[in-house]
């Protein structure tokens, strides 16, 4: 195929405004699957994916389009993500395109993703072509939406394609606008392999896959291909595109997005980013990568059973292999023992983490609260980044700390500002600016420490605004201000995992929270069992867990020993839940309940 | 070989808001004929069915539980016991038991039991307060004077009492005199049951359980001493008698001794395993032929089962009786814990004689179920 007839796009939106169902349509235009075989979210492959109604990955397809006059196109369409935490994919998705199709909801209107997936797309020299979805339903107000997006978004009005993903209603001539409005990919048939790895995804059977886009020049089987940062050579064993499944093909030339198959075992080794070119006649220069992903959120994460740490960092590794943006480090709490120290997007993204580690690897886990990392100035004049409450440094050492600062970026309904402002005043906001995006929306700006979105602000910013407001945010700098760390003592030992680092305004507050959780938590003993929250060596809150009294089954005969037995063997089962803390016993939610004070 | 019997009667006139046991009430109890009748009926023909099986002994003590069995005639008594003579021998001088509720103690009745062979009878008393029956919603009458004189004035039976001790608002006083009361009357043998508070009970649903045990602690304590204090052993966590008068068909159950259960919902333990039966009332009417569930234990299971029973005897665990009984001795990583234990304060390990014997101590009375999965948790 000459590469006039290839378009390579990807669908960019804000969360919910339908671009997997866009995507659905624009397969079925393409008879790729019969529709006996449609499924809603054909690109979300993951259960997560489909349960909650979001896309997480990345996800490539070829398609064969016929257009109205009649010549052949193929589509190679890449669906995205929309949550904050997967900007990184999506601009790593859109490296591998030309041009985007932007999704705007035609009664939510831009929202605040929206606009900041337009940033990514004009960094990366994109055409766009607005569509405007959802044209069906009744509160759609298409006029309102093309103001918007030539006043918010910039864009000329008339080239929006009205759509409804849902009903299909406009697709046909959104077919022939993406040939018309997205360029042709252009690159050099002859001349050195230059691929853009964008992905890349571990098969049992094959080992490392990566996703490719073609720049220059083709790759085929028994070809030699070297992975530029690495320098390592591999055999190409097998080439191919993405139809729903892998299909081999004889070769991948320039514009194509595909996937190559090297024997590649070592999963550290396929660098998204990277550029791959031939082995025998290698590029002088790499394509443009990535920046390096920056983690804004980290954990602990620690196997609930103490003989699971292989199998939770093979997990781990497997896991990055299809995730670029999880970092993680060996760490060792005194509390919960050997596990890493991870580093993520933001909450979703360590949720989402989490549950397919549980889900995909059956493992079953404990987690520390979230934190952001903080730059420590120590008064010896050292300089110290700590993303971990235990290795806080004694406050006395400490001359001052540096907390992130992010823009924050939020878009509501002109009558939950009040409510907005009384929250982000709450999570330490600076207001930075105000301004009616239409009649009845309002975008506020923001500077917001980091540490208070990490605690619980997406959800409360959810139910003050009744789940209209929108929320992004872009990492800013690094600002001093008066944290504290605060240690949660049980039995007076101190419990590293639950250790935390807050303002000192709100430390009272959140540390009798957090020991009134665990009394309830926390089973009763046969001692009397003090829980206190500490900063430094001042006691700021304490209470006590009463001990048992009483433990004795009065009556026991009828026989029915059986089942006396087997109560004691769930019991056990339980036991392996909890996590030994000095000579007292702490199950695993424990410290989880740190993570959900509100 | 010696077994025990027991014989299970799963129906009450009225279901109790603290029991769980498997029961049906029968309400009214004109209409209850059929039913019972069916009932014994189909219990003498598992009593035909399975007791030929048992050849190789005898019977030495027979136990009517419910439910409650006293709703019986003495004819129907008589007609099972005489259905179990026919089939297996019944070891002469057997504790043949009857647990029997206050509505049913007549002299005509007691009188018929006591013909049909019954030797002993449990009166479920409870409480002899009605505010504390009504607190813990008990189905039956309060016990008055007038019964407690007819069930002690029989004097041809060993007669015992069930007491539940520790229900919220009985305060010492209270407790006490219920106790001076009752063993003036000098029972053989006291049940003194801590009010347990069962998931899924009307009562669990009602009853605030907060402080509960400490308060219960201080109960137990009180009737612990003032039945000493009558001359009552304390044997068993919650059982106390005069003169070496336990109950043995129980003892059984302690012991590991072996045991055949008749009826639905039943368990049974012999030849090394446990049976129940899990039968629906229904079902198991009407048919023929009873299917036994089937417990298959590892030695470790055993084991455990053996220390979960036995240590709440207040003379405790004899090692040796324990090897000779299961024929393997407590592993080392097992008797560590026991030491531990002894460590918390909470069990004596006696060593006399090159014999060695395990018992909890009064603070371990309290807290039996904390010794007991600590102990038993490497046998698991």
């Amino acid at each position: 195929m000459d590469l006039k007839h290839i378009r390579n796009f990807s669908i960019i939106a804000h969360i919910d405004h339908g671009k997997s169902t866009l995507a659905d349509r624009i397969i079925e235009k393409c008879k790729l699957v019969s529709s006996r075989d449609l499924v809603d979210q054909m690109l979300d492959n993951m259960d997560i994916e489909r349960e909650r109604g979001i896309t997480i990955k990345s996800n490539a397809v070829t398609l064969n389009y016929k257009s109205r006059s009649g010549e052949d196109y193929i589509f190679n369409l890449i669906d995205t993500p929309g949550h904050v935490d997967f900007t990184y994919e999506v601009s790593r998705a859109l490296a591998a395109c030309d041009g985007v199709i932007l999704v705007v909801d035609a009664s939510q209107g831009v929202e605040a993703q929206t606009i900041a997936n337009l940033y990514l797309a004009l960094e990366n020299n994109l055409e766009i072509l607005p569509v405007i979805n959802k044209i069906d339903m009744p509160t759609a107000d298409i006029e309102g939406t093309r103001e918007s997006i030539k006043k918010i978004l910039g864009l000329d009005p008339s080239s929006a394609v009205p759509v409804s993903a849902r009903e299909g209603t406009g697709i046909d001539d959104l077919m022939e606008k993406i040939i018309e409005t997205i360029p042709c990919p252009e690159g050099k048939q002859d001349g050195p392999l230059k691929a853009l790895i964008f992905d890349s995804f571990f098969d049992k059977y094959l080992g490392a896959i990566i996703k490719v886009r073609i720049f220059d020049g083709t790759v085929k089987k028994d070809d030699q291909i070297m992975l530029f940062s690495t320098g390592k050579k591999y055999t190409v064993t097998e080439v191919g595109i993405f139809r729903l499944n892998l299909e081999k093909k004889p070769i991948l030339e320039p514009g194509d997005v595909g996937y190559i198959v090297a024997g590649i075992k070592t999963v550290v080794d396929t660098k998204i980013g990277d550029t791959v070119t031939g082995g025998l006649l290698p590029a002088d220069k790499p394509l443009q990568g990535f920046k390096d992903v920056k983690s804004m959120v980290f954990s602990g994460l620690y196997p609930m059973y103490s003989d699971d740490y292989e199998n939770l960092k093979d997990a781990l590794y497997k896991l990055r292999l299809n995730d670029a943006s999880l970092m993680f480090e060996p760490d060792n709490s005194y509390a919960l023992g050997f596990g890493f120290r991870c580093g993520y997007l933001g909450l979703l993204h360590m949720e989402i983490v989490q549950e397919r580690l549980e889900r995909e690897f059956d493992l079953s886990l404990v987690t520390t609260a979230p934190s952001v990392e903080y730059k420590v100035y120590l008064v010896n004049g050292e300089k110290l980044t700590i993303d971990n409450p235990v290795k806080l440094p004694d406050p006395g050492m400490i001359e001052r700390i540096e907390e992130p600062i992010v823009d924050a970026s939020i878009i509501t309904p002109s009558e939950y500002v009040g409510n907005i402002m009384s929250l982000v005043t709450d999570c330490r906001g600076l207001h930075k600016g105000m301004e009616y995006i239409d009649q009845n929306r309002v975008q506020l700006n923001y500077e917001l420490p980091l540490a208070e979105i990490v605690f619980n602000f997406y959800d409360k910013l959810k139910s003050y605004s009744k789940g209209y407001a929108s929320f992004d945010y872009e990492f800013r700098d690094f600002r001093p201000a008066k944290m504290v760390k605060v240690d949660i003592l049980v039995n007076a030992e101190p419990v590293d995992a639950l250790s935390f680092v807050v303002h000192e305004d709100k430390a009272y507050q959140r540390g009798k929270d957090i020991i009134e959780k665990l009394k309830n938590i926390i089973p009763r003993h046969q001692f009397k069992i003090p829980l206190q929250a500490a900063v430094g060596q001042k006691i700021i809150a304490r209470e006590n867990i009463s001990p048992l009294r009483k433990n004795v089954t009065a009556k026991c005969y009828g026989g029915d020993i059986t089942r006396k037995r087997k109560l004691l063997e769930k019991q056990k089962e339980g036991k392996k839940r909890m996590k030994q803390i000095g000579s007292v016993e702490v199950p695993q939610e424990a410290f989880l309940t740190v993570l959900k004070i509100n | 070989m010696n077994y025990g019997l027991y014989l299970h009667f799963p129906f009450c006139r009225k279901k109790c808001d603290y029991c769980d046991f498997f029961s049906i009430p029968l309400e009214p109890e004109s209409s209850t004929v059929d039913l019972t009748g069916a009932y014994l009926k189909r219990l003498v023909s598992e009593i035909h069915e399975r007791l030929p099986g048992f050849s190789d002994g005898s019977i030495d003590t027979i136990y009517f539980g419910g439910g409650t069995p006293s709703i019986m005639e003495p004819e129907d008594a008589s007609a099972v016991i005489e259905a179990i003579k026919s089939t297996i021998d019944i070891h002469p001088g057997s504790e043949i038991t009857l647990e029997i509720n206050p509505e049913d103690v007549r002299r005509e009745k007691l009188e018929g039991f006591s013909d049909a062979g019954i030797n002993r009878m449990v009166l479920g008393v409870q409480s002899i307060n009605d505010r504390h029956h009504k607190t813990i919603g008990r189905a039956s009458r309060v016990c008055s004077p007038q019964v407690l004189e007819e069930f002690f004035g029989y004097g041809d039976i060993s007669r015992c009492i069930d007491v539940i001790i520790g229900i919220p608002g009985q305060d010492e006083r209270e407790l006490s005199d219920e106790l001076e009361i009752l063993t003036g009357f000098r029972p053989d043998h006291i049940s003194a049951y801590m009010l347990t508070v069962e998931d899924g009970t009307p009562l669990s649903v009602r009853l605030d359980t907060a402080g509960l045990d400490s308060f219960q602690r201080e109960a137990f304590k009180t009737a612990i001493s003032l039945l000493k204090k009558q001359g009552y052993s304390h044997y068993e966590i919650s059982n106390f008698c005069l003169d070496g008068k336990f109950s043995r068909h129980n003892m059984k159950y302690w012991k590991h001794r072996p045991y055949i259960g008749i009826g639905p919902s039943s368990h049974s333990f012999y030849g090394g395993r446990r049976y129940r039966n899990d039968m629906p009332l229904e079902f198991y009417i009407n048919s023929d032929k009873t299917e036994l569930e089937v417990d298959e234990r590892t030695s470790g299971q055993e084991m455990a089962e053996y220390i979960m029973m036995s240590i709440r005897l207040v003379g405790g665990i004899s090692l040796n009786e324990m090897e000779d009984c299961l024929g393997d001795v407590m592993p080392g990583q097992c008797f560590e814990r026991f030491v531990a234990m002894k460590e918390r304060g909470l069990v004596e390990i006696i060593n006399k004689d090159g014999a060695c014997r395990i018992r909890l101590t009064e603070e371990g009375l309290f807290l039996a179920d904390t010794v007991i999965y600590d102990t038993v948790e490497p046998l698991l």
